[in-house]
Formats: structure tokens, sequence, C-alpha cells
């Protein structure tokens, strides 16, 4: 009787529970002699690219290894090709750099000797206006780079010498291989493999999530994806504003937007054209000028602004980001967090700062 | 209950002077009622019975008519009733003292003789002189028998059956009732129509009614009188009682000055004496309501946001330019002027520092400093697409530099250009006297100066033409001004205009055609080039031209005056300002429009940019629609200059502006 009167009703809550991340800490302040705009981390170096027209690699405590000059106009983006030394087979990094004459070098770092030297591999010749940002495919043998000219190019990021391994006979491998000890070899010139037209507008950002497919977007507000193989845009999604830079996930396939105002959007772009934005995250005070993905965590990403902050967002709460980080005394002009436990973030106080993001 | 009964005392004191003692107690009892009938229907009786009876016949009238005459009247038989013989004096006297009944002796005034009243009338008069009822015993209190009172009887009075016919219909209704349905299927017997005259009407015409109407509608009731207050209460609050002195000081003043009315205070309703002035307060507000003439105001019922023109709602008319995003910092003067180079990456300033920065839009880096001799008044790239040119104006020169952003085959192609035009003979030919064309020397080249025109005045403001390859500077020194055109290609200028009346204050090409703007000081010129002829006179609707802008379309110019106002003008429409917006508290410097979007902006002394939606239809029959959506703040005045330039970018809706605190500004 008793049992029937009291009728014990078990309902399950499921409880998530989340690790509280303690917030970024400062690790170290690299001092550049003018505004830092473009970072890339791998293992062991940091890549950076200055106003001052030189791209600089420092190690991850702050020693300047060596820095890179070729550029005659302010560098706008940097990024490692080939993400470690052990993955290429000749000991050697190679990285990029874009910059506003126009120009896009590719480099190499040698990282077998003692000191590390640059060399500068390739010059790549094409956009009539400053090129504004770098992408590298997943496989690494390929660079896209967009422009103001409203054109993406894609590049050979594959050094010439390699490819002369694979295909040309004896003797001019003999022959390369005495221009090299006679060290007199030059950066020769590339011809973009492939040039896509679409955008209406100057193209500020552009992503490679996969193999032959490349997502770009600029001033004409929209974000194009475009089919590699065919060179086709195969669609196009409308945002409201200029998009400043654009970041795709690998591990929960969003796309995050930075556009000039004060939002950080996140798109699907599997959904199609119908689909626009999943959620806006709220906070910052300034456009925001760059986002990236976590490349850990599915569910964060970092974001900075013009009003000298950066942020780290998780997507499930989109009113308040988890931590707020005043990292410059102006403008934050670019971040990475390529490096799962190192945020890096440049910005017009010159300086680059890290943080060490456990 | 009351009946009241009324005695026709002549029958009664005959019938009792008739009867004399003899009637006695056995007729008391009788009815009076049925005595008085009697005494009427049996009079014959009556008369027959009684010999002495005497009748005055004369009916019931004054009897004073007799009183020339020596008879009463005329008894039954028709013969006259003589006045007895009247007793002197001593025979009365006599007869009072010896007669007993003397004083029971009354005098019938229609037979004139002497009647002495019995014990009972004496009784009967005596009741009556006491006020009490003339019947003796009366008891005016016996219980009412209520005969045929208001109840339903349940029973019948009566036992009897009741008829059959009295259970059937009655025949002769079921014929009533068959006739009139037959005179009503004959159509003889119709319903009552109800007639339309109301059943209360104006006898005499409607023409009262109106002006009764009239009258009424008219009427202006009397402005009410003010309610009494607290103060005008017989009993009122303390503190509306005045204090003694103020009782003194209402005494000492004038009658007229001071207040009619002074609170006093009592403790009761009843206490509370006539009001003394009552009188004089009616006649003083019958003397204001007639020394007043009441008039009607017609009073029109609008609801005042009825009058409000139906705008769309700001936020429908995105995108416009909300928020200050980037401050560029770097002049040490005022920023006079600003332009964007047509891709919309660079945008260059001049400042009154004597310098001109080009800077990154996106970025805010000040990316050239050129210094010149004397501060630039205006600068503007050129439109063309393949030329890395811009004009810059300083003092009487104007430099055509090449800037060398952008493309690096335009800038070079655009140097070999240049360089090849140089050889050019005829440049010196056609180049009148006043200005003169220079190459700039190899340290201002290295800074990217590549020609230099030298004018005799000061060069106010320098405008391209939308190809790129003329070239209009506006020169002025006080009130002498005059419009250069340069051909750059060809190294030469022409003055087409030789004499432009008034003080031309700018100078436009327009967007498409080859038409050419001159704005003087309240009246812009609109010229043909091709045909160099004067095509249309604009009436400015402002006291002093501070700016023009054409709209990119062609169509629609506006204007900014330093009298804090800005002009919408439609060519096609007419020579006056379509639409005036007075929106600035200062004297408006600069406007412009946007080339893609409907926008327009204006700036100000007042540190504020405004910015209108102004949108211009294909549909030539619709006006434009300008609202205006944002005040754009950040600026400060300085020295009462606030911002002097305004331009839009060439393809987002995003302003720069160029202010006297020598910063520019980007609103996105």
């Amino acid at each position: 009787v008793y049992s029937r009167l009291c009728v014990l009703q078990e309902a399950v809550i499921e409880i998530e529970v989340i690790e509280r991340n303690p917030p970024p800490r400062l690790a170290d302040v690299f001092d550049h002699k003018d505004w830092v705009s473009g970072v890339h981390i791998n293992t062991h170096y940091i890549l950076t690219g200055s106003y001052d027209s030189t791209v600089r690699i420092w190690t991850h405590d702050g020693q300047m290894k060596c820095s890179a000059e070729g550029h005659t106009s302010p560098v706008k983006d940097v990024v490692w090709i080939s993400s470690d030394a052990s993955s290429s087979d000749s000991g050697r990094v190679l990285f990029a750099s874009a910059s506003q004459d126009q120009n896009v070098h590719i480099w190499s770092l040698a990282e077998s000797t003692a000191e590390p030297q640059v060399e500068h591999l390739h010059t790549c010749k094409g956009h009539a206006r400053s090129v504004e940002s770098l992408a590298v495919n997943p496989s690494h043998d390929k660079l896209c780079s967009v422009s103001w000219d409203k054109m993406l190019k894609i590049w050979s990021a594959v050094p010439d010498d390699v490819m002369v391994d694979e295909v040309e006979s004896e003797d001019q491998i003999a022959l390369k291989r005495a221009k090299i000890n006679s060290n007199q070899r030059r950066a020769t010139t590339r011809t973009p493999l492939l040039t896509l037209q679409g955008h209406t507008q100057p193209v500020s950002t552009v992503v490679w999530p996969t193999g032959d497919e490349v997502l770009s977007a600029g001033m004409d507000h929209c974000i194009r994806i475009w089919d590699i193989v065919s060179g086709v845009n195969k669609s196009t999604l409308n945002g409201p504003k200029v998009f400043h830079c654009i970041h795709h996930s690998h591990l929960n396939s969003l796309v995050a937007s930075a556009n000039s105002d004060k939002l950080v959007r996140l798109w699907d772009t599997r959904a199609g054209e119908s689909s626009m934005v999943q959620s806006a995250l709220a906070s910052h005070q300034g456009w925001v000028i760059a986002v990236q993905w976590a490349p850990n965590r599915e569910h964060q990403l970092l974001s900075g602004s013009y009003d000298s902050s950066l942020k780290v967002w998780d997507i499930r709460s989109s009113k308040l980001p988890l931590f707020t980080i005043t990292a410059h005394e102006g403008k934050v002009l670019c971040l990475d967090w390529t490096f799962p436990q190192l945020l890096a973030s440049g910005g017009t106080d010159s300086k680059l700062r890290t943080f060490n993001f456990v | 209950m009351f009946t009241i009964r009324i005695y026709p005392l002549n029958g009664v004191f005959q019938d009792e002077g008739e009867s004399g003692e003899e009637v006695g107690s056995g007729e008391e009892d009788e009815d009076e009622s049925e005595r008085f009938a009697k005494s009427w229907l049996e009079a014959e009786e009556t008369d027959t019975s009684d010999e002495e009876e005497v009748r005055n016949t004369v009916g019931n009238i004054p009897l004073e008519w007799y009183d020339d005459y020596p008879h009463l009247g005329y008894d039954l038989d028709g013969k006259t009733i003589s006045k007895p013989a009247r007793r002197d004096e001593l025979e009365e006297y006599l007869a009072r003292m010896e007669d007993p009944a003397y004083w029971r002796t009354v005098r019938d005034k229609t037979t004139g003789r002497e009647v002495v009243l019995t014990q009972q009338q004496m009784e009967l008069v005596q009741r009556l002189q006491s006020s009490h009822f003339p019947e003796e015993g009366y008891d005016q209190y016996e219980p009412y028998v209520d005969f045929f009172s208001g109840e339903k009887m349940i029973h019948p009075l009566n036992d009897t059956v009741k008829p059959k016919s009295s259970f059937i219909p009655s025949r002769w209704e079921a014929k009533q009732v068959s006739r009139l349905v037959h005179a009503i299927k004959m159509g003889w017997l119709k319903p009552r129509t109800k007639s339309d005259r109301p059943k209360f009407y104006m006898l005499w015409g409607e023409g009262d009614k109106a002006e009764v109407g009239a009258r009424h509608r008219m009427h202006i009731p009397a402005p009410k009188p003010p309610l009494p207050g607290h103060s005008e209460s017989y009993n009122p609050p303390p503190e509306y009682l005045p204090t003694p002195s103020e009782v003194k000081q209402w005494e000492e003043e004038e009658e007229g000055e001071r207040a009619s009315f002074l609170p006093h205070k009592y403790c009761s309703l009843r206490e509370v004496p006539g009001y003394q002035r009552f009188i004089q307060e009616r006649f003083e507000r019958c003397l204001d309501l007639y020394l007043c003439p009441r008039q009607r105001k017609m009073r029109v019922q609008v609801d005042p946001d009825d009058l409000i023109p139906k705008l769309p709602k700001p936020r429908d008319l995105r995108p416009f330019p909300t928020n200050e995003t980037i401050v560029y910092e770097g002049h040490s003067g005022m920023v006079r002027c600003v332009d964007i180079e047509p891709l919309g990456q660079w945008v260059a300033s001049g400042s009154e520092d004597g310098s001109v920065r080009v800077w990154e839009i996106l970025t805010g880096r000040c990316v050239k400093t050129l210094s010149l001799p004397s501060p630039p008044h205006s600068l503007s790239f050129s439109p063309s697409p393949s030329f890395t040119l811009l004009a810059v104006a300083a003092g009487g020169v104007v430099y055509i530099m090449n800037h060398g952003m952008g493309d690096r085959l335009l800038v070079t192609s655009t140097d070999s250009r240049m360089s090849a035009t140089e050889t050019t003979p005829t440049a010196a030919e056609a180049t009148p006297t006043t200005t003169t064309w220079e190459e700039c020397t190899a340290a201002e080249k290295k800074l990217g100066f590549r020609l230099r025109i030298q004018h005799d005045m000061p060069v106010k403001e320098v405008v391209w033409h939308c190809k790129g390859d003329y070239l209009a500077a506006l020169v002025a020194e006080e009130s002498n001004t005059g419009v250069v055109i340069h051909q750059v290609s060809k190294r030469r200028s022409q003055k087409p205009f030789r004499s432009v009346k008034g003080v031309v204050q700018r100078i436009k090409f327009h967007p498409t055609r080859p038409l050419f703007f001159i704005a003087t000081q309240t009246m812009v010129k609109v010229y043909d080039l091709a045909k160099q002829e004067l095509v249309k006179k604009l009436q400015a609707g402002v006291k002093w031209i501070s700016s023009i802008d054409i709209h990119p379309g062609g169509d629609n110019l506006i204007l900014g005056g330093y009298d804090k106002r800005v002009c919408w003008f439609d060519l096609d429409l007419s020579s006056k300002p379509y639409r005036v917006i007075r929106q600035h508290k200062q004297a408006v410097r600069g406007v412009c429009y946007h080339p893609r979007y409907p926008l327009f902006a204006s700036c100000s002394d007042d540190g504020c940019i405004t910015i209108c939606h102004g949108m211009v239809y294909d549909d030539l029959m619709e006006n434009p629609l300008i609202v205006p959506v944002k005040v754009l703040r950040g600026h400060k005045p300085v020295n009462s200059l606030g911002v002097l330039e305004v331009v839009f970018h060439p393809h987002q809706p995003w302003l720069i502006s160029a202010g006297a605190d020598s910063t520019l500004r980007l609103y996105s």
C-alpha cells in the first residue's frame, strides 16, 4: 500500500562536466621593429611577419633565430608550408610570406646546421595588388594566396629541386648540385598554377580545409567555396559585412569568421547557401580582425579585435567568452593557435605576445 | 372615513319650523340625506300637508335684489310674498325684554318671517360653532367595512352552472374573422401604413427650426467661473486662514487691489452668516460676461503624428556607417582634405601642417608622408584605372604625383606614359601664360612628384574628370576666382570660363556626361563642355555654398551651406531645392554621395557627421527618398572648426572624415 501511494519517479539528469581551464598566462613578449601582421607557430619555431617587410623566426622561448629579408613592402601574412622538419626529407622547413609588394615568397629554413639558415627559394609573381592571406593545402604541396586584385592564385609549394629529383635526369641534378655548392643560387620566379576569379571585391582571407576545396572571403561580403580541381566557385555564402578572417575547424567543420563589426560569426558550409550564420559570438568592442579555432578542442576558438583584446570562446556560450586577454596596447592584427598549448598574437604595438594555455 | 353631509338649511329650518316641537326624537334617527331627498321628492306632499307653509320660489339668488321691492319673491301660486312689517325700535326692545324666546328667534330671509329655533336646532348650531360634527354621536372612527375589496375571490358568488355557449367558440366571431380575412384577400383591407409625419412637429414650417438649430450650434457657453477652493470653505484648514498681520494688511489695502475675499473660520455651518458680497459678485460676473465678448475659435482636430510624413525606419535602411572604428592619428595640424583611392585600399589626407599622408584604410597605418612647401588645400586621386596619379593643390601649385600604391605594373606604366608626354612639343603652345607646366626635380621625383603646374593665384580645389585625363583647378585670391582645366596627357591648360559672375566656391565634373558644375556663393551653374554653353542655373537654397557633390547617377546633387543647411536638388525636377535638410547646428563644411549605396553624408563645424539615406529611383515619376539615418560624433571641434571633409569608401558603407582635431576617422 505504501509503495502505491508514493510513486517514486526517477529522472536521469545528464550533467556534462567541462574541465575548467586556467586562464592563459603571458609567456613571452617578442619585440619587433614594426607592427606584427602575421604569425604562425609550428612545433619548434614561431614565424612572424612584420610591417618592416621582414619575416622573423623565433624559438618558442622568445629567442630570434633568424630573419628573412626580401620583401619591399609590409608583410601581410606568413605560413609554414611543412609543419615539421622531420616531415620533409631534406631536413629543412619551408614557409611562405605574403606582402603588399604583390609577391609571395617561399623560403626554406635549414635546421640541420647549428645556425639556422634561411634561403629564399621562390618568388611567386602574379598578383596585381597586395597579397593579403595565404593558405596551405593539407598535403603541404600547394599554396593559395588571395589579394586586393580580387583573385585567388594557387601556387606550387614544392621546391624546384625536389621536383627535379623526381623528374629530371642525372646530369641536370649534378648541375643543380653544383649550383647549390657554389652558393650562387637565386630565387626563381614562379607563376600561378591556377587563378580563381569570381570575387567582386578584394579578397582578404583564405582557408584550405580539404584537398580540393578552398574557402575565401573578402570585401564583397561573401564566403566563396572553390573546387580546386575544376576551378569553379561551388557555392557562395552571403554575409552582412566585410570578412577580415575566416577559419575552418577540422574538428567540427564549422567556419568562424571575423567581420567588420563586433561579432564572431559561425557558418556551416555544408548546409549550402540557404543556411546562414549558425550563431554569433558578441563581446568584442571593436572590429574583430582575426579568428582561429583551437587545434585540439572542438568547441573553442580564439578571436582578436581592434579593441586590443583576445578572447577565447566556447561556442556553446555565445554571450560570454571563456577568457578575455588584453594582449596589446594597440590593435590586434594577427593571432595563432596552431600549437595547442600556445596562443600568439601580434599587434600594432610592434610586439608579439605568446600565452601558455593548458 | 369621513362623510360630508350637506344640509339645505332653508329646508331644514322650514321642516323644523313646520314640524315645530312635535318633531322630536323620532325624526332624529332618520338619515339626514334621506330626509333631504324626501324633502325634495315629496315637496308636493309636504306643501299640501302644511298650509302655513310659505315658499319663496325665486331660487337661490341674492335676496338683496329685492331690496328695492315691496315683496320678497313669489310663492308657489305665483303671488308675491310681501315683506312683513318690521318692528320698530320700541317694539324690538319690548320683545327683547319680554319674550323669553327672543334670543333664539331669527328672521327667515326668504320669507321675512321670524322663526324661533327649537332646542334641537340650537344644539346643532352650537355643535357647528364648536367645530364638531353636526350629527350628535357620529363616530368618525367606526370600523370600515370594505365591501368591494381588491382581493380576488376564488369561489363564484353564485352556484349556477356556466352555459355551454361560454365554452364553444363564438360563431359570430368566426363570421367576423372570415369577413376580415376575405377583405384582406380581396385587397380591401390593408395594414395601416405608418405615417411618416412625426408625432410632434413644428407647426409653422422648417425655417424656425433651422434658425434655432444654428443658434444652438453657435452657442458659446460662458466661461466657467473658477470653482471655490479650500480658502472659500466656511471651515478652512488652518493653513488657509490669514494671520492677523495679513488681515491688517488686507484691511489697509484698497478695495479694488486686495483680494475680494478673506477666509474665515466658522465652527459649524449653522453659524455662517449671509454672504455680504453675493449681489456684488453676481454683478461683477455679469459685467465680466458682458464686457468680454466671446468668440468661437475654430480648432482643427489633427493628430500631430499624422502630419509627420511616413518614413521608413533607419534600421530597415542598412547598411550605413554607425560606429567609429579606426582613428588615423599622425597629422599635427587640422586635416583639410581627404580622398580615397578608387579601389579603396588607401586614403590620402592633406593637413595644415604642410604634409600629405597616405594611410592603409583597414589598419590605420600611415604608409607615406610627404611634406609640401605650403599646406595642401585639396587633393584628389585620379579615377582612371590605368593611372596611379594623385593631384595635390598646395599654394599656387598643383602637383601631379605618382603615389606608387596599387599595382606595380600600373605604377611603372604610369611613369613611362608621363615621361612620354614630356617630349610633346605642342605643350608650350597650348598653355596660357598664367599657368606653367614644370617637370619636378629629381629629389621631388624620388618622393613621387612628377609634374607641377604653377598658377598665378592660390589653388583652392582640384578635381579630376571621370576619365582621368582632365583636371580642373579652382584658383582664388580673395574675390577674384577662376577655373583652369588641365589636360594631363597633353600638358596644356585652358580657361574655358572667361569670367564667372560671383565668387566661385566649388567646382565639379559630372560623373558621366560632359557637364561642369560651378558653385558660386548662392548659385550653381551647369556648363556643357562639349557645346561650350551654360545649360542650367540652380538657385541654391543656402546663403553661402560651402560644398557640392553630384549623385553618381548624375541627376541629383547636394549642396552644403555655411548657413547650416544641406540642399538636395533634382536636376530634372526644378532649379529650386527638392529638399532642405537642417540637421546641423553649425556651418556645413562638406557633403558627399556614396558611389554605390544610396547614402550621402554631410559634415559640419559642430563635429557631427549626418548620414542620410538618399534613394534615387530609376522610375522618373518617383521622387528621391531622403531619410536621415545617423549622426556620427567623434571629432572634437577645434577653434570652432569641426569636420572639414568627408568621403565615402568606394565599395563599402564606410565613411572617412577629416577633422580639425588633426585626425581622420573611419566610421563603419
